[in-house]
């Protein structure tokens, strides 16, 4: 996991004090610039413009790569810039009359090459991303400070003090090495141009398009290097140009990402408003430019990860996502799991993290909290299922066992008290039909039988039957863990027409939709009941609301008494 | 002829009961069955003139008993069916009455616990009757619409069909309403003429009158 955030930006003393070495690495760059400049000119191989062109290019490069650095002070762009700037003129030490000079310039002769493969492949967040670019970048520091410094050694001019041998060859050997180098730096390039997303192309394109024509040209240059076509100098002259327009291209590139950061702004400002929480994905979505984000919360108790609604998510859930911890007061309030070229635009993934920090701490803690109700929603049914099952047992303990012992006693009995009358037999004879019809009672309040033997329907024909008033039944198909629920909503709605309401009449409907099931009992009663803490209802509101139910009563005086529960159903 | 009886109910107490008290009323008990799944082998085996079952039975614990009896009836047309259940189904009996009211019957338990009744209502069944609960006769009665020839009946002659759904013999009728033998001939002989049932045997009349009256089958 990336731990990458606003929270761990560098603090600003230490952020002025990189920029102050920076422009002073610029500065000596500076003076050295001017040096060589003297030196090529004072040499007079080269033309006037040659040299100016030159020497622009590598003050261009100071200059943009201390802007760049003023701009982008946590990104290594800036540093690379200015190296690319100081490399272009140690160079041109090797036109330092002094032959000591002269040699360092030799060695550092390719020195501009790697530093700006890895300018190239590394802009704009300053880091390299994927081991292709890396194996690259390393090719082109190996060029540039391991085969030029030893091709200097057969350079046989006497001005080379490093000289063992004059190889002609070798020059052009060095070059040639160079020209898959540079193709590779641009063809990555390129491809991670494609890969990325609109906001990434934008900040590469001036880059690409200029290491494009530099490409072509230099390798058009070595291509005529030998003839005599005279197009060499021209050619020359044109790549020149190029690595003018190449500190520019950068330029340009980084005030693109400036642009871009406009997207943070309206983050920023849609934040200060009410954000609702399903929208914070998609604001986070649209201002990192990735619609496959998906933002996660850490659960308070460390066991992983969860969406909005509590659910679980895994952090490495598809390959192709990267996370990236938001930190709020130190504490990571939640994970983006993003595509890896967010990664590019590291500092509008900061940004928009810092943003969107304390949003995310309230997400966070709703998330925390729907999953919790989600767990004391789990929790309820198991103790309801348990409870369930005792009822279970308890009424075939009753009806299997202790019921038929009880008749069977009373069978005995009466053959007995039938042939010969005994007044204390009699009296047994009562007392155990009593408990006989108590222990009925009991056991269809914990269950009733009928409902156990034949299902709904039937047990709520036979509470209808019952209860003398005219009633009306429709029954639609509900799944079977409600059945218990629905005939006690049903009993309670019958038994308060029988003893409260003066009713005549019943209507009992159970209507299931896709989504739910509703049971009601209205009657045409007196009205006024109403639904209190503790009162003969509360009983079965805690039983239908264990199952995830609710309950609704609606009593107006004169106008009838309508129970009514509804039970959502699992989609 | 001395009767025989199969017993099938899963409570080994309730069986024994129920045979020490057909035994003693001269009722041999060909073999007692704790399981619903077994009775239609049995009762071929037996051959009994009477099977008492109790509605809730393994394996199910649920209706089993009732489907064993069903079974049994498609099969056995003269088998007397009694069953014994610990409260009231209605509405499932329909299933059994398709084929008619005779040699069957259908008692609460504690009601079979009432020795002399219980005694009484097996032979009734063994002898082609018909023998329901008051409280099964009420729960049928509030279900059906009952036919129109009933509803031409006196308020009397009503009560002496109640009484004859239950099982009741003349005899018994006379003594629970308190009437003469003749008026009660009188009641039951009106009562077949307006259901239409005046020229049957008269077992058969019975069984039907009741029928009409529960509205299980047309007359």
């Amino acid at each position: 996991m990336t731990g990458m955030t606003a929270a761990v930006a560098a603090p600003p003393a230490r952020r002025s004090a990189r920029a102050a070495s920076l422009t002073a690495l610029a500065a000596a760059g500076g003076v050295l610039g001017v040096v060589t400049s003297v030196f090529k000119s004072a040499d007079g191989t080269h033309p006037w413009w040659d040299t100016a062109l030159s020497a622009a290019s590598g003050f261009l490069f100071l200059f943009a790569g201390v802007l760049a650095a003023r701009r982008r002070p946590d990104s290594r762009t800036g540093l690379l810039m200015v190296l690319t700037g100081v490399a272009i003129f140690a160079e041109d030490l090797q036109f330092a009359p002094a032959a000591g000079v002269h040699t360092i310039g030799l060695l550092m002769q390719g020195a501009s090459t790697g530093v700006l493969a890895h300018l190239v492949l590394a802009f704009p967040s300053g880091v390299l991303a994927g081991g292709v670019a890396r194996v690259v970048v390393a090719a082109a520091y190996g060029w540039s400070f391991l085969i030029c410094p030893i091709s200097v050694l057969f350079y046989g001019q006497a001005s080379n003090l490093l000289a063992l041998a004059d190889v002609p060859a070798a020059r052009d050997v060095t070059s040639a090495l160079a020209v898959p180098i540079g193709l590779a730096v641009v063809v990555v390039l390129a491809l991670r141009w494609r890969a990325g997303r609109p906001s990434l192309r934008q900040v590469l394109t001036p880059v690409l398009a200029v290491s494009l024509v530099g490409a072509v040209v230099s390798v058009a240059a070595a291509a005529v290097w030998s003839t005599d076509l005279g197009l060499y100098r021209p050619l020359v002259t044109a790549y020149q140009v190029t690595a003018c327009l190449m500190p520019l291209a950068f330029l340009v590139g980084l005030l693109r990402i400036r642009l871009g950061r406009s997207g943070v702004a309206r983050l920023v400002e849609a934040l200060n408003g009410p954000v609702a929480a399903s929208d914070l994905p998609g604001l986070l979505r649209r201002a990192l430019g990735d619609p496959g984000l998906v933002v996660a919360y850490p659960r308070a108790d460390g066991l992983g990860l969860v969406d909005a609604d509590g659910r679980p998510v895994r952090a490495d859930s598809g390959g192709s996502r990267v996370s990236t911890e938001v930190l709020h007061d130190g504490r990571p309030v939640a994970v983006l799991l993003h595509h890896p070229a967010v990664l590019d635009d590291e500092h509008v993934l900061r940004a928009v993290s810092a943003a969107a920090g304390l949003a995310l701490v309230n997400e966070r803690l709703k998330a925390e909290l729907r999953a919790q109700l989600a767990e004391v929603r789990r929790s309820r049914t198991r103790i309801v299922a348990a409870q369930e099952a005792e009822r279970d047992r308890l009424e075939r303990d009753l009806h299997d066992g202790v019921q038929p012992a009880l008749v069977a006693s009373l069978i005995s009995l009466r053959s007995r008290t039938a042939t010969a009358p005994d007044p204390l037999l009699a009296r047994a004879e009562t007392a155990l039909q009593r408990a006989l019809e108590d222990l009925r009672r009991i056991a269809h309040g914990i269950r009733p039988a009928l409902l156990v033997e034949a299902g709904l329907e039937p047990a709520l024909h036979e509470l209808l039957d019952g209860c003398g008033l005219e009633a009306t039944l429709s029954v639609e198909n509900a799944p079977a863990e409600l059945h218990e629920t629905l005939y006690f909503v049903v009993a309670e709605g019958v038994s308060n027409a029988m003893k409260h309401a003066a009713a005549h009449r019943l209507e009992v409907r159970i209507q299931r939709t896709a989504a739910s099931v509703v049971v009601s009992v209205r009657d045409d009663g007196v009205g006024g009941a109403v639904l209190r803490e503790h009162g003969g209802l509360q009983g079965l509101i805690d039983r239908v609301q264990a199952v995830g139910g609710t309950v609704r009563l609606e009593s107006r005086l004169g106008r009838g008494t309508a129970l009514r529960a509804e039970f959502g159903l699992p989609s | 002829m001395t009767l025989t009886a199969v017993i099938a109910d899963d409570a080994p107490l309730i069986r024994e009961a129920l045979a020490a008290v057909l035994e003693s009323a001269g009722i041999g008990v060909a073999s007692q069955v704790g399981r619903a799944d077994v009775l239609h082998d049995v009762v071929a085996q037996h051959r009994p003139d009477v099977v008492i079952v109790d509605v809730r039975m393994p394996p199910t614990h649920r209706l089993a008993g009732l489907d064993a009896a069903i079974r049994l009836r498609s099969e056995h047309p003269q088998l007397g069916i009694l069953l014994l259940s610990q409260h009231v189904q209605a509405q499932y009996l329909s299933r059994l009455l398709e084929r008619g009211a005779g040699w069957t019957g259908y008692l609460l338990k504690e009601r079979a616990a009432g020795v002399g009744s219980f005694i009484d209502a097996v032979r009734t069944i063994a002898a082609g009757g018909c023998c329901f609960d008051p409280q099964v006769v009420s729960a049928m009665l509030s279900r059906a619409a009952t036919g129109e020839a009933v509803h031409s009946l006196s308020p009397r002659e009503l009560q002496v069909l109640e009484q004859m759904a239950q099982g009741a013999s003349n005899a018994a009728i006379c003594q629970r309403l308190d009437l003469g033998e003749k008026t009660v001939e009188s009641h039951i002989g009106r009562i077949f003429a307006r259901l239409g049932l005046a020229d049957e045997p008269d077992v058969n009349r019975r069984v039907k009158a009741v029928l009409a009256y529960l509205d299980a089958a047309p007359p």
